[in-house]
């Protein structure tokens, strides 16, 4: 039984690793980390779009080489133990017998200590610079507006609180209750689906969710905040222009698409009310023609004079899990190149359209729509939405109509109106489990508010939404709906009929 | 069957209990230890079942698999809170059962009767959690932030919160009985610093298991007021804090995660140091970094809610965070020192704990970069997050449980198992573990948030590696299942002691009997004292008694190969 020999005289061979190969083992750790640092981070990360996504990825940069050295060297030890320390054939010996070594494991205890504090301190250093308040946030003309998100089973809406005051004789109405103080209230606001800056703008959000805890986050910008129920918490970023540049354009019809698909290429018409967002890839055939890349990963040919401004487009997430319809819950951030071209290309039209709105409730209501929380859940292609929580509003002017005699209606518009007023009066067949918030004139968290105005637009929008694309006379049930070369004929009358079937309305 | 004539000790072989034994309310620790074991793998099986779906689901970037976003929230729900309660934590309990009375050279545990009450709280429990697909199954997450586990979820919540409570009653029951039993009951010869770091590794596991669990009872009965009892603790329309859940929860589920590790830290110490025949390299550091863990563990858990707590409050847990890293590397090295000039035989054992080795590394260094604030803005929340815990409770304790299922499996059976076809096991385990897990990492950073079903398009050739990988990870249970199965029926004889191992649980017959020891068995100086003529001594004397293993049969297919084996020391 003398075959397991304590072996003393061994012990200098097991753990006497020369000098030069812990130089080189070291060495090649460094280069691997750095290398490894170098070469993946701008390529596992998306595209650098703000500020603070430099800085980030500047540490994380630091992280993954110093993380890629850790793996160099406990897998590098791992396999050269596996290799040189494998029990061979017809060895029964046991390993010497050594119980540790004070000086090593010192050295393995101060070594990491020191760098996770290190670490600790970069982070801190490049945290206290992300997260704090910009200069001029938020400036549009020179002065600040307040945008305040909102989360909301399953959309994001933005309330643009602007610098541009309500017109005297209007906002005398509503200053009497305030008495005469400068406050929102006597200020231009309009709510959009999609967050709209320029390039260079200290964005700073105050954010709060109607239901469930959601969290902002744009991947592109690395900045995420929860928006946590009964609090209001604050997001900052200051978005720049990437080496990508602004690529995404709106095609607003009519247009034609030449569209290629399988090498076959087919013409598609857009008509007047479609939008349609595309990636530009560059202009063809000396300039006449523009290739364009839809999200659908098509790609077609437009006239190069429909390119009107180009913007960013990045993806903003809901990263809480807040229902069935999480992973539906995002929208877009638009950036656009300059203040100038936000100015021109969004936000002027949307103070116009609220100075001064339209007589044509279609038009109304194609703008108030977005003001509220539905495309969390309808799918509705006119205005690119897909949720799939609730029904499709697709077409649903055709449908309006057979719906209402289900559901004990008069007409069309009224089932519409009672579909939005009381979500749980009646359910589309397949989708009982109703989530859809009542919108009437309350607004107690659990209801929203919704003005008759913006009742009626919106109702008379969705009626004009047919699955030909085109209005036909009597939609809906109404009578006073009379098209007349795509518009309505009196749009005054269809105010007037829609004002009626929606009455009383408690303002 | 092979007729090689084995050459037995002065005691015969035991042979198992019979089979309706582990049906029945009995107080043996090593019956309730296979009682866990096996309800625990049960569960494994069926949260597996769970992910495969998920996967599936994940094959493209629509909804189309599932009917519903419900749907799939529920599936993840149930394939969390299956995997996390009722897999790894009775998993551990099945090892800590099994192994800590026989470690110590007892008879049983402290408290049998408490023993055997708190297995029986696991099967009404995990029965409670799945009958809530009757009534609309939770949705909100294995972590149920309120208010969509309060005020938006169906009847499966409170089932769900019910399941919870029983299963912590169980581990708080469960570790109490450890510690009476490792503090009290060791024999004479044998002080804390002599115990084998299993027993070092549970002791500390219970420690945390005693401390956070009621936390975790007071956060689930707040829920269950806020479910059925008309209270409003978490509604802040009614002067609730959502943010109150997050901080109670996650005081338990924090250290949770250790509770969930650190026995695996237990079982690599063991199966390193005797499958490389040399001792332990550093034993007190090991044992004390257990504490380590265990203690600053408690002060890391708002790490979980970096973009929910205040800012200002983040900063401190950033610290904590990065620090519990220390004693966690100082075990990976110290473990990589005690396989340095060892004679390392690549048993089935051996490789899933060279496996965990090499992956939870892995996740201790994203472990590390999450903690770094402004990177985890980036990735919290994403299927970064996703891998990384992935990586230390996959990588990391299925790897563990492996090694020990495979290294003690001859001591409950008292039959070896097969070599090639845990090779085999370990192979497609490994490569389907790393190739599903790692690509999550991009994956998260570009862009996916968890718990989604529906994601950009742009990420769906991440998705579709993940998945396919996974499915050959989801196979790969079916070669151990199969080599249980197998091994039981026809096993090599492990007479007492296969591996010739110095902890005490090796120095009785394979399976013990009923009373364990004969006599009281008298403990080596050193639990990990290989490499001694002292040692080798004392490991003869066993082989004397008890008898040797029955030599491999060549004859069989996939049969064990000489060189897995640690050869019998001597002639």
């Amino acid at each position: 039984m003398a075959a397991t020999q304590p072996q003393q005289s061994s012990n200098s061979s097991a753990f006497g690793v020369s000098l030069i190969s812990i130089i080189i083992f070291g060495v090649a750790m460094v280069i691997f980390g750095l290398v490894i640092g170098a070469v993946f981070t701008s390529k596992i990360l998306p595209e650098q779009a703000s500020e603070q996504a430099i800085a980030t990825d500047g540490l994380f940069q630091v992280l993954l080489s110093i993380g890629a050295m850790v793996f160099f060297l406990v897998q590098g030890l791992l396999v050269i133990s596996v290799i040189r320390f494998r029990k061979r054939p017809n060895d029964i010996t046991d390993g010497p017998n050594i119980h540790g070594n004070v000086t090593l494991e010192i050295v393995w205890t101060i070594i990491p200590s020191v760098i996770v504090v290190i670490l600790a301190i970069l982070s801190y250093v490049v945290w206290q610079d992300n997260a704090a308040p910009r200069a001029q946030p938020n400036f549009v003309n020179g002065e600040p507006i307040t945008i305040n998100a909102r989360g909301q089973r399953y959309a994001w809406t933005f309330e643009y609180v602007t610098n541009v005051e309500v017109p005297a004789e209007e906002a005398s109405a509503v200053q009497v209750q305030d008495g005469g103080e400068e406050s929102a209230a006597n200020m231009v606001s309009f709510t959009t689906n999609q967050l709209h800056t320029y390039a260079g703008q200290n964005v700073e959000l105050q954010m709060q969710t109607a239901d469930v805890i959601h969290s902002f986050w744009i991947p592109a910008m690395r900045v995420k905040q929860d928006l946590l129920p009964g609090k209001e918490t604050t997001i900052r970023f200051t978005p720049i222009e990437t080496e990508d540049g602004f690529p995404y354009a709106t095609l607003e019809g009519p247009f034609d698409l030449l569209l290629e698909e399988d090498g076959t290429r087919e013409t598609r018409s857009f008509g007047d009310a479609a939008e349609l967002v595309v990636r530009v890839i560059g202009e063809e055939s000396g300039g006449n023609l523009t290739r364009v890349q839809l999200d659908t990963g098509l790609q077609g040919l437009v006239d190069s004079s429909l390119i009107g401004s180009t913007y960013a487009r990045y993806r903003l997430n809901c990263a809480e899990l807040c229902g069935g319809g999480h992973g539906e819950m995002y929208t877009y951030l638009i950036v656009h190149p300059d203040e100038e071209t936000y100015l021109a290309a969004f936000y002027d039209s949307q103070v116009d359209a609220v100075l001064n709105p339209p007589a044509d409730p279609v038009l109304i209501g194609q703008r108030a729509i977005t003001n509220y929380a539905c495309a969390g859940c309808h799918t509705f292609s006119a205005l690119g939405w897909s949720g799939m929580t609730g029904p499709a509003l697709d077409g649903i002017g055709d449908r309006a109509g057979d719906r209402a005699t289900a559901a004990g209606d008069s007409n069309g518009a009224e089932y519409i109106i009672q579909s939005i007023r009381e979500p749980q009066a009646y359910f589309v067949p397949g989708y009982d489990g109703v989530i859809m918030p009542i919108h009437d004139s309350t607004d107690d968290g659990t209801n929203t508010y919704m003005p008759q105005s913006d009742l009626i637009g919106i109702v008379a929008y969705l009626c004009s939404q047919t699955a030909s694309g085109e209005l036909t006379d009597s939609t809906c049930g109404l009578e006073s709906w009379q098209a007349d070369g795509g518009t309505l004929a009196d749009t005054a009358a269809v105010v007037e009929e829609l004002t009626a079937l929606s009455d009383p309305y408690q303002e | 069957m092979a007729t090689i004539s084995v050459p037995l000790g002065e005691r015969q072989t035991q042979s198992m209990p019979h089979w309706t034994e582990y049906f029945r309310w009995t107080v043996d620790h090593k019956i309730i230890g296979v009682q866990y074991g096996v309800t625990a793998f049960i569960f494994f099986l069926i949260g597996g079942a769970l992910a495969m779906l998920i996967r599936w689901e994940l094959l493209t970037p629509a909804l189309d698999t599932m009917a519903s976003g419900t749907a799939y929230n529920q599936l993840f729900t149930i394939h969390g809170t299956i995997m996390i309660f009722l897999f790894v934590i009775p998993m551990w309990g099945a090892f800590g059962n099994y192994l800590i009375p026989l470690q110590l050279g007892a008879g049983d545990m402290a408290f049998p009767w408490l023993n055997a009450f708190a297995f029986w709280l696991i099967p009404p429990a995990g029965i409670l959690v799945i009958m809530g697909y009757f009534v609309g199954q939770a949705e909100a997450g294995w972590t149920s932030y309120p208010p969509l586990s309060t005020l938006f979820s169906g009847d499966g919540q409170t089932l769900w919160a019910m399941g919870a409570h029983l299963l912590g009653i169980s581990s708080i029951l469960g570790s109490i009985n450890f510690l009476v039993t490792i503090l009290n009951m060791r024999p004479e010869g044998m002080s804390l610093w002599k115990m084998p770091l299993f027993c070092w590794a549970q002791m500390a596991t219970s420690t945390i298991a005693v401390m956070a669990t009621p936390f975790l009872a007071g956060a689930l009965t707040l829920l269950l007021l806020d479910r059925v009892g008309g209270t409003s603790f978490f509604d802040a329309t009614q002067g609730g804090d959502v943010l109150l859940w997050q901080n109670v929860f996650w005081f338990y589920s924090h250290p949770a995660v250790y509770i969930m590790i650190l026995p695996g830290m237990g079982v690599l110490s063991e199966v390193l140091s005797i499958h490389s025949r040399k001792p332990i390299f550093g034993y007190r550091m090991i044992g004390l970094s257990s504490m380590a863990i265990a203690i600053v563990g408690f002060f890391v858990w708002a790490h979980h809610m970096f973009t929910s707590l205040q800012p200002e409050l983040r900063i401190p847990f950033m610290i904590t965070t990065m620090i519990i890293a220390v004693p966690t590397g100082i075990k990976i090295f110290s473990w990589i020192g005690t396989l340095w000039g060892g004679k390392i035989r690549f048993t089935s054992a051996m490789l899933f704990s060279l496996g965990f080795l090499s992956m939870f590394v892995i996740g201790g260094i994203s472990g590390v970069m999450l903690a770094a604030i402004p990177f985890n803005y980036q990735v919290h929340d994403t299927y970064f997050v996703v891998s990384h815990f992935h990586f230390v409770l996959f990588g990391g304790s299925v790897f563990a449980i492996y090694s020990g299922l495979y290294h003690w499996f001859p001591k409950v059976t008292g039959r070896m198992m097969n070599e090639t076809a845990g090779r085999v096991h370990f192979v497609l385990t490994y490569l389907g573990f790393f190739f599903t897990f790692f690509p999550m990492h991009m994956a998260g950073m570009l862009g996916m948030p968890r718990r989604v079903a529906v994601y950009a398009p742009e990420l769906q050739t991440w998705n579709v590696i993940i998945s396919i990988f996974s499915f050959i990870l989801g196979i790969s249970t079916f070669v151990f299942v199969g080599n249980v199965i197998w091994s039981m029926a026809r096993g090599r004889r492990a007479g007492a002691n296969p591996w010739r191992a110095l902890t005490l649980e090796w120095a009785t017959t394979s399976p013990p009997p009923a009373w364990n020891f004969d006599e009281p068995p008298i403990p080596f100086e050193d639990p990990y004292g290989y490499g001694t003529e002292a040692a080798t001594a004392y490991l003869d004397a066993i082989d004397r008694t008890f008898g040797v293993p029955e030599p491999p049969r060549p004859n069989i297919t996939g049969g064990d190969k000489q060189d897995a084996l640690p050869s019998p020391a001597g002639d």
